[in-house]
């Protein structure tokens, strides 16, 4: 993990957000072209900021954050041209409830000024196994589907960085799992750095080839998955490999 | 309560209240902007005039046949009392086009339209759906808030011809059946008297009426917060503020318009 500029990927260096009475940071890491990062902590411990914070939602009080050539610091830095280098999936997919899943995929597609927005949605709704139910409203979807809309969303931009919060949240291993499937093929097939937060270290992190650990807002371990120490033992997965697909 | 303390609460209010209406002069500027320069998003002010907007046409068609009722009923105590059958087309036209139809239409639209726009809206805000469009890279204002405030300007503008048709259709059709008031009579009366202005002028104020309604409707919907309360609130301060422009806004043209 060390600190020199990347060409592309993602690099953040000493971040610092403050919201109110709780600060994140100073968080410091880098995730280079086609590697994985699992953001793993006890709940509160401020994975959710941190995943805002990469994608330009929160304001950064210090240090600086570059992705793909974008840089972003406390004082500088178009945010516009930031936020274009980032797909996000949120929690649950938060697609929008009034739009089929392919109409989801496309708005973006189309708003951010992507060549054939039909052939690009098509080609993400594909690379997450939702190419046939594309027609589909959200309503009308399963939880790991909505979760592989919103990821489809996040890529049909080919983003040079790609976060997930909490993507297995709420689904059972198997799906989970699943979903980790599709996550790790998209991101093999993108060769983006992709950063993911989770509380499902068994099903996430045998996918992952990084992880770092936060603790209250502080960062407590940074590094390999085959590495945890000891002390945080309860984030150490049964697993290291993925399973084989059931 | 002390005199500082109620100064200090009514101020704040008052601030409060300023802020909103610059702030929604802001973002009707920024809608009229956008249109000037063609920086609109064409496909997605087609979807929601088709799945906000003309969802709305069969109540509004249903409102206008009732207005049309209502028209002629009170149309004939004049035919009657005055034996004024040769200018009931026209008076039903007056109604139609430029005090009555546009009123009632732009209320149902702020009802009907402006209610379920600013529910969405603040149903988005609410689950963070409007926040990942943001961290994708969007602008939401031009991708999500102008094509569907426009959309219901738009609706104002496309639906007024149709709505004033079926007024004048069942004010006619009712007076003569309710008053053996002749409709041939009355279409006569209609095309002889009324002046092209009295409609124009009447599609103008239903357009001003549906830029209230999707300026007014939108900007609530997305000023919501995140708490369930705000849902509520934000239909509620739309389609208060909604009405109450449109009937202020009514007032004021029909005083620009009356006789010296």
């Amino acid at each position: 993990m060390s600190s020199t500029p990347t060409q592309q990927g993602l690099l953040v260096d000493d971040a610092v957000c403050q919201l109110g009475a709780f600060a994140l940071g100073p968080v410091s890491l880098q995730v280079a072209p086609g590697a994985m990062l699992a953001v793993v902590g006890t709940t509160g411990a401020g994975k959710t900021v941190l995943c805002k914070l990469l994608c330009g939602l929160h304001a950064l009080h210090s240090g600086r954050i570059v992705v793909d050539e974008a840089e972003r610091t406390a004082d500088d830095g178009d945010l516009n041209v930031f936020q274009r280098k980032v797909g996000l999936s949120f929690q649950q997919g938060a697609l929008v409830e009034e739009l089929s899943a392919f109409e989801n995929v496309a708005l973006v597609a189309r708003c951010r000024g992507v060549d054939d927005v039909d052939g690009k949605t098509h080609e993400a709704l594909h690379a997450v196994g939702l190419a046939d139910e594309g027609n589909l409203l959200p309503s009308e979807l399963s939880g790991g589907m909505r979760r592989r809309v919103g990821l489809a969303r996040a890529m049909v931009s080919d983003p040079a960085l790609l976060v997930l919060d909490d993507v297995t949240a709420g689904l059972d291993p198997r799906t989970g799992h699943e979903v980790m499937q599709f996550v790790k093929r998209a991101h093999q097939s993108r060769g983006c750095a992709t950063v993911l937060t989770t509380h499902d270290v068994d099903v996430v992190l045998p996918f992952v080839d990084d992880v770092l650990l936060l603790e209250g807002g502080n960062v407590g371990y940074v590094g390999s998955v085959a590495h945890i120490p000891d002390a945080h033992a309860p984030f150490r997965p049964l697993r290291v490999a993925p399973m084989e697909q059931a | 309560m002390t005199p500082t303390m109620l100064f200090t609460s009514w101020g704040e209010r008052l601030l409060w209240a300023l802020s909103h209406v610059g702030n929604i002069f802001l973002f009707g500027l920024r809608m009229a902007l956008s249109i000037v320069r063609f920086d609109v998003d064409g496909r997605e002010v087609l979807r929601q005039l088709d799945r906000l907007c003309l969802r709305a046409l069969p109540l509004l068609l249903a409102g206008s046949a009732l207005i049309g009722g209502i028209v002629a009923l009170q149309g004939l105590n004049y035919v009657a009392r005055y034996n004024a059958t040769e200018v009931f087309g026209w008076a039903t036209a007056l109604s139609a086009y430029q005090e009555v139809g546009p009123l009632l239409l732009g209320l149902a639209l702020a009802a009907r339209v402006g209610t379920k726009n600013a529910a969405e809206l603040a149903t988005m805000r609410a689950r963070e759906r409007l926040m990942a469009l943001t961290a994708l890279g969007l602008d939401v204002e031009r991708c999500i808030l102008r094509p569907r405030a426009l959309a219901i300007f738009l609706c104002g503008g496309l639906f007024f011809p149709l709505c004033t048709a079926v007024i004048m259709f069942c004010g006619f059709i009712g007076a003569a059946l309710l008053g053996e008031q002749n409709a041939a009579i009355s279409l006569h009366s209609f095309m002889e008297y009324t002046p092209t202005t009295t409609i124009l002028l009447g599609g103008l104020r239903m357009l001003v009426f549906s830029l209230f309604v999707g300026v007014l409707s939108t900007y609530f919907g997305n000023a919501a917060g995140r708490d369930p309360r705000s849902l509520g609130r934000a239909v509620y301060a739309s389609s208060i503020t909604g009405m109450t422009g449109i009937v202020t806004a009514n007032l004021y043209l029909s005083f620009l318009g009356a006789p010296s």
